[in-house]
Parts: C-alpha cells; structure tokens; sequence
C-alpha cells in the first residue's frame, strides 16, 4: 500500500471549463450524475473545473478515481470514449505546475506515493469549445449515456470493494483487492 | 493575453468589486480581493474591526509561504537542479549530506532510494511530465548528484506540504482558490469557540495552529537550509541579476490601522541606488504608469505618465502578428504598462521589502539576513542579485510563518474574551456615501507591491485601475527609456549556450513572474517558451 492510502476511497472528479460550451460536458455530467437518485452516496464528488495543482489535496490517497472530461480523440462529436490506467497516465502532459492536466496529476500522485490504484476516465468528445454554457446538441445527446457508463463504473467498483470486504476476515481490504 | 478586468468593474457596486477582481488572476489567489476591499474601505472611511484584520493576515500570510515554498520547489529549482543527474546520485552520500544540513527527519538513504526509484520509473516511462521543461545536461548545472536527488526529494515533500498547507484557505475563506469570505468592512466568516457550525470555533483554530506548525517545521528544516545548500555551490548569482537597485514597498501586515503604516510588519519605504543608508518615504500620489512602450494608448498622447487613479486602459495592439520571433524595443512591444515612482523605475517583492525592513532596523530581519550572509560568506551588497531574491523570499517565509501562529493564537485569544465582531456595517448602506469618492487599496502580496485604485461615483464604480507586483518588475522601458526591473536584471547575465540560455530563466523566474495578471503572457509553443524569443 502507498503512503497516502488508508482505505477504500471512490472518488469522481469532473473537470472542465463552464464558460467554454463543450468543455463544460464532464463538470455536467458530474452535476447530473450526483443529482441522480442512484448515485451512491459514500462516494466522494470534485468539481474540478479548470484546477489543476490544486486538485492535489482532494485526489491525494482516493484508492479509485473515476473522471468525467471531454476528450479529443478526433471521432464524432459525441462519441464516448472510456481510458483506464495506464491508458490515462499515457495522454499528453504539459510543462507547467500552472496548467497541469490530468496525467500530469496523475504523475504527480506517483511521485508522492499515493497514486490512485484504479483510474478510469469517461470522456465525451467535443464539437465546440468556443465561449458559451450551452453544450452542442451532440454533446447534449450523450450526457444520459456518460451518465449511466459512469453509474456502471461506481457499481462495478462499489461490488469488487464489497466482495473483498466480506471474503477478508482479518485483513485489509485494499491488499485483497490489489491482487 | 488580455484580461480587461478593470472595463467589466466599470458601473458595478463597489461592494462587489472584490469578487470580480479576484479573477484577475487565479495563480495569486485571494490578494485581488484583499486590495479590493481595502480601496473601497480607503474611499469609505471604513476601519474593519481586528478580528477581520487578523481572519485578512492569516490568509493573506498563508498564501505568503504557500507560495515562497512553490516557487522555490516547483517553480524555480529545476533552474539550479538537474533532475537526471539525480538519478545518478548515491543516496547514502545523500543521507549523510541531508543529515549534516538538518534535522528533518525524512534523511534515511532507504527514503532517497525509494524516492530515486520512483523518479527513475517516470524518466523510464519515456514522459518526463513536471519535469519535462529541463534544460537537462546544461553545463551552467552544477550541483553534485547527491544534492540533486536532495532538492528532488524535498521537491515531492513541498507538494504535500503545499497541499495541506493551504486548508487554512478552505476554512477562512470557503475555498481555495478564491477564497470567498471577504466583505467591505471587514469579513463574513462567524466565529464562536462553542459552535460546530461557525467558522472559527476552537476545532478550526487547533486544525490551522497544526498546519503552521507543520509548515514552520518545513520552512526551517528544509526550505531554508536547502536555499542555504544550493546557494552554496552557485556563489557566483550573489553578482549577477542586480537589476535597477531601487526597492519599493507600499508596506502590510498590522492588527491596527490600515492607515497607519508605523504598524506594519514588512515597513513602507523606498530605498534608491543600492545605498541601505536611507529609507525613503512612499507616497502613493506619486506612481504613474507609462504606455509608451504597451500596447495601449493614452487620449493625453503616449508619451505621457498618468496617475491609476486616473488611469486609462484602453488596448490597441500594434506588434506583429503571432506567433513572431522578435519585437522591436524601440517600438511598443509588451501587454504590461511602466509604473514608475517619481519618474523612476522600482523593483518590488521579497527582495524590496526584506531590504527595506533590513535598513529600517528591523531587528528580526536584520538577525535572520546577517545569520544567512555569514554562512555563506557573503557581503551585504550580494543582496543585490538573482540569488538574493532567492534568499530574501526564504527569510521572508521563515518570519510570515512564526507571525501566522500569533495572529492565530490571537484570534483565539479574542474568542475566549467573547470579543466576535468580525464586520463594521457603518457604511454598508450606498445612501451614506458621498456622491463620490476615491480610495487606494494596497497589499505587499507573494510578489510585490500591490495596489488597486476606485472612484465611486453616484454609488457605482467610475473606473478602477489594478497596478500589480508584476508590472513594476516586468514592464516595459518607460518614455525616457527607462528599463524595468526584469530588462535591467538580465544585463550582464553570462550565458554558456545562446540557444539554451538556461542563465536567462534564473533571473527572469528569480522574481517569480506571474504574467497572467500582469497581462503580458503569449502563448507560445512548449519549446519555444522563453527561449530564442527573448525579447531583450
């Protein structure tokens, strides 16, 4: 176990600028998930927006991270798209503490010790990121279905921590289900 | 980039020009707002009780060290430190020299391993990340590996410390950044030592008595004695990046008046030409910012400097089309404007108001910067350079972080006397102003001297001007040619390799830049930053 980890922790991070239209789509779909009458409530919710070093204090020692964003993998606007792991700490960093995007976080939880042990990112791909608070009508269209891939996502997690909480008689949870 | 803050304040209530002008900049967090309030309470006649004065200087002296601590570490070291060589370091010579310089407890050569394999795994993975910007391999690197993987070590250290550090804003001011619990006259955070629900309640003061002692800790165990260790070995930037050599400082830090600077803990005061033998007053009536060489225009004509109370901001970009590989200095050539004290250029920040103090007999300052000149065997005048900012910025962390614990001890103090009043609504109500009115809100901010200027008139704003740390120290030559403190810093600097003048970015970061509201920054590519397109 790494030293920022004491426990289990599901966290969701939305990020995204709300003033620039389709940018906007995962700190939306972060709104309307947790205002969903499924989303369950032990799970811990950022409004990322735009932070990035200070996302630090919030993510440090989170055992599953799932983040919702728009992402630009050049496919049809609306498209959902899901990364997971290494496939997140992979995607382009940038050069300052200033602008530092997801991976380059991600990277930094490495060097402290306390990386995520799980990192899943649902992305939605963006057709304007003009300034405007209305999504396209693509984006629109695909809040419901991130919506639901991420409510997967938490159940699917919610169960494994479940499973290896009730098999792990005398020991920790999180070494049982690191394995 | 050009913001345009000061046009979208123009006609709103005075009393919400905080939260606007907060956005200025979302790097320096909440100093915006700390001058906003206070010009509007200088306009007003407003004096906001001491408990909001202690709630200000609590916030405003944790974003001090949060951010002395982040430029040093994760702004600025990777200037002076190599992290590849690191890799090469043996951890146990590492230990021995961590051991030798503190007593932080952190020092094991199993935790330098632990900390060189987990940089090796992210140079191996090909991503470089953070630390992707290096000029790696550059000859003016020369610290030993050992001291490299050190600075690395405590590199990741100050990211943690940074980020639990900065719960003091979350508690003060509901957020971070942006904390959002200021009021014109005083502050909106409610304090009762019974009440779960307040703000300040004896549970919140014991949380940020524990992270000051926490960060003071940090500070004097390896902030300081790693500038000391690096400082060491890079001797020769006592000599370079001197810069104009005038200091300025509006002067901050009191529980009484803000109106009477006798009170402050960093002193007011000008000192000109290098000479520590006279400390000259400051009055605010004489500033006057330049657009000779910005790309702005004044209706009085270009050549003239105009008072921010005055101030005008009205763009009109002349230079090339970007992305350019020059600009012409004899030309306009920066978004940044030239303010000037008595027609003279200032540098403001750490390095002007530790002088400033050390030459007003400050006797804490004067103690703490002789101790740091001895163990390094360095003359007074070393002061004057890159290193010296380096060093005033660390002094200055030290002496802020042994005041927040009295300002909270204080606090704490009012609390158990029933002493709760955090706000003076005297003057809350527009229909008691007069029908207009100026006022200058001042605060000595991470950077520098900070200064906002409003006019009310009819209950609404009239104009506001921002005069930022930045500015002083990044402007443009002003009419008669004038450097700014960055231009005349950068003469003289010795560069090894003019393609990667690696030289140039100790200076320029020396000052700890912060361009987004100083309204200067083009985006250039990653590579081409700061590198062939000097503009010098």
């Amino acid at each position: 176990m790494s030293q920022g980890q004491e426990g289990p922790r599901i966290c969701v991070l939305g990020l995204g600028n709300l003033m620039r239209t389709d940018d906007a789509a995962g700190m939306l779909a972060l709104r309307r998930l947790t205002g969903d009458s499924r989303f369950p409530r032990d799970v811990e919710v950022v409004e990322g927006e735009t932070l990035g070093l200070d996302l630090l204090h919030d993510v440090y020692g989170v055992s599953h991270l799932l983040v919702l964003d728009a992402v630009d993998t050049g496919a049809a606007a609306g498209t959902l798209t899901r990364f997971q792991g290494q496939e997140v700490i992979d995607l382009p960093t940038s050069k300052s503490v200033h602008l530092l995007g997801l991976s380059d976080l991600i990277q930094v939880l490495r060097l402290m010790d306390a990386p995520p042990m799980e990192i899943v990112l649902l992305g939605v791909q963006p057709e304007s990121t003009e300034w405007g608070t209305v999504l396209t009508a693509a984006v629109e269209a695909a809040q419901e279905g991130l919506v639901e891939a991420a409510l997967v996502q938490l159940g699917d997690w919610r169960a494994i921590l479940r499973d290896a909480a009730l098999g792990a008689a005398g020991n920790s949870v999180r070494e049982l289900v690191a394995t | 980039m050009f913001r345009g803050i000061e046009l979208i304040l123009r006609g709103r209530d005075p009393r919400e020009a905080w939260i606007w002008a907060q956005r200025i900049c979302g790097v320096c967090t909440t100093v915006h707002a700390l001058a906003s309030v206070r010009a509007v309470e200088d306009a007003l006649g407003i004096e906001v009780p001491e408990n909001a004065r202690l709630v200000r200087n609590i916030i405003a002296g944790t974003q001090n060290v949060q951010d002395h601590i982040i430029h040093f570490y994760h702004l600025h070291a990777l200037d002076w430190v190599d992290v590849t060589l690191a890799l090469k370091a043996d951890p146990a010579k590492t230990s021995q020299i961590a051991q030798s310089i503190s007593d932080w407890p952190k020092s094991s050569t199993s935790y330098f391993k632990a900390i060189q394999d987990r940089v090796k795994a992210l140079v191996s993975s090909g991503q470089l990340s953070l630390f992707s910007s290096g000029d790696w391999g550059h000859p003016a690197y020369i610290l030993p590996p050992e001291v490299n993987l050190l600075a690395v070590a405590h590199y990741i250290e100050a990211l943690d410390l940074q980020r639990e550090f900065i719960r003091i804003h979350a508690v003060l001011g509901g957020k971070n950044p942006h904390p959002q619990s200021y009021l014109v006259g005083g502050m909106s955070s409610s304090m009762d030592g019974n009440e779960p629900d307040a703000v300040i309640n004896d549970e919140r003061i014991s949380l940020m008595n524990k992270l000051v002692k926490n960060a003071q800790t940090f500070v004097q165990q390896v902030y300081i004695p790693d500038v000391l260790a690096i400082a060491g070995f890079y001797k020769d930037w006592f000599k370079y990046g001197a810069g104009i050599g005038n200091y300025m400082a509006y002067g901050d830090y009191t529980t009484g008046s803000q109106k009477d600077p006798a009170g402050f803990m960093f002193p007011r005061g000008i000192i000109l030409g290098r000479d520590l033998s006279t400390v000259h007053p400051v009055d605010p009536t004489h500033i006057s910012e330049y657009v000779t060489h910005s790309w702005y225009n004044y209706a009085e004509g270009d050549g003239v400097g105009i008072h921010p109370s005055k101030g005008q901001t009205n763009p009109e970009y002349s230079g090339p089309k970007p992305p350019f590989d020059f600009l012409k200095t004899d030309e306009k050539y920066s978004w940044v404007k030239s303010p000037r004290y008595d027609d003279t250029a200032m540098e403001v920040g750490p390095l002007a108001r530790t002088l400033i103090a050390y030459a007003s007999g400050k006797e804490q300052v004067k103690k703490i910067v002789d101790g740091v000149l001895t163990k390094l065997n360095v003359p007074a005048t070393g002061l004057f350079s890159t290193l010296g900012r380096i060093a005033a910025r660390a002094i200055e962390a030290d002496i802020m972080v042994g005041e927040l614990g009295g300002w909270v001890a204080q606090l704490d103090d009012n609390m158990a006397h029933g002493n709760l009043t955090m706000h003076n609504g005297k003057q809350w109500n527009p229909d008691n102003w007069p029908k207009s009115a100026q006022g200058f809100g001042f605060h000595e901010a991470p950077r520098g001297s900070l200064g906002h200027w409003i006019e009310i008139e009819d209950k609404k704003i009239a104009n506001y001007q921002a005069v930022v740390p930045s500015t002083w120290n990044a402007g443009p030559r002003d009419a008669k040619g004038q450097r700014g403190a960055y231009e005349a810093a950068l003469q003289g600097t010795p560069i090894a390799d003019p393609e990667r003048p690696l030289e140039v970015l100790r200076t320029v970061h020396s000052f700890d830049p912060c361009l987004a509201c100083a309204v200067h920054v083009v985006q250039a590519n990653g590579k081409a930053y700061g590198r062939k397109a000097m503009v010098i």
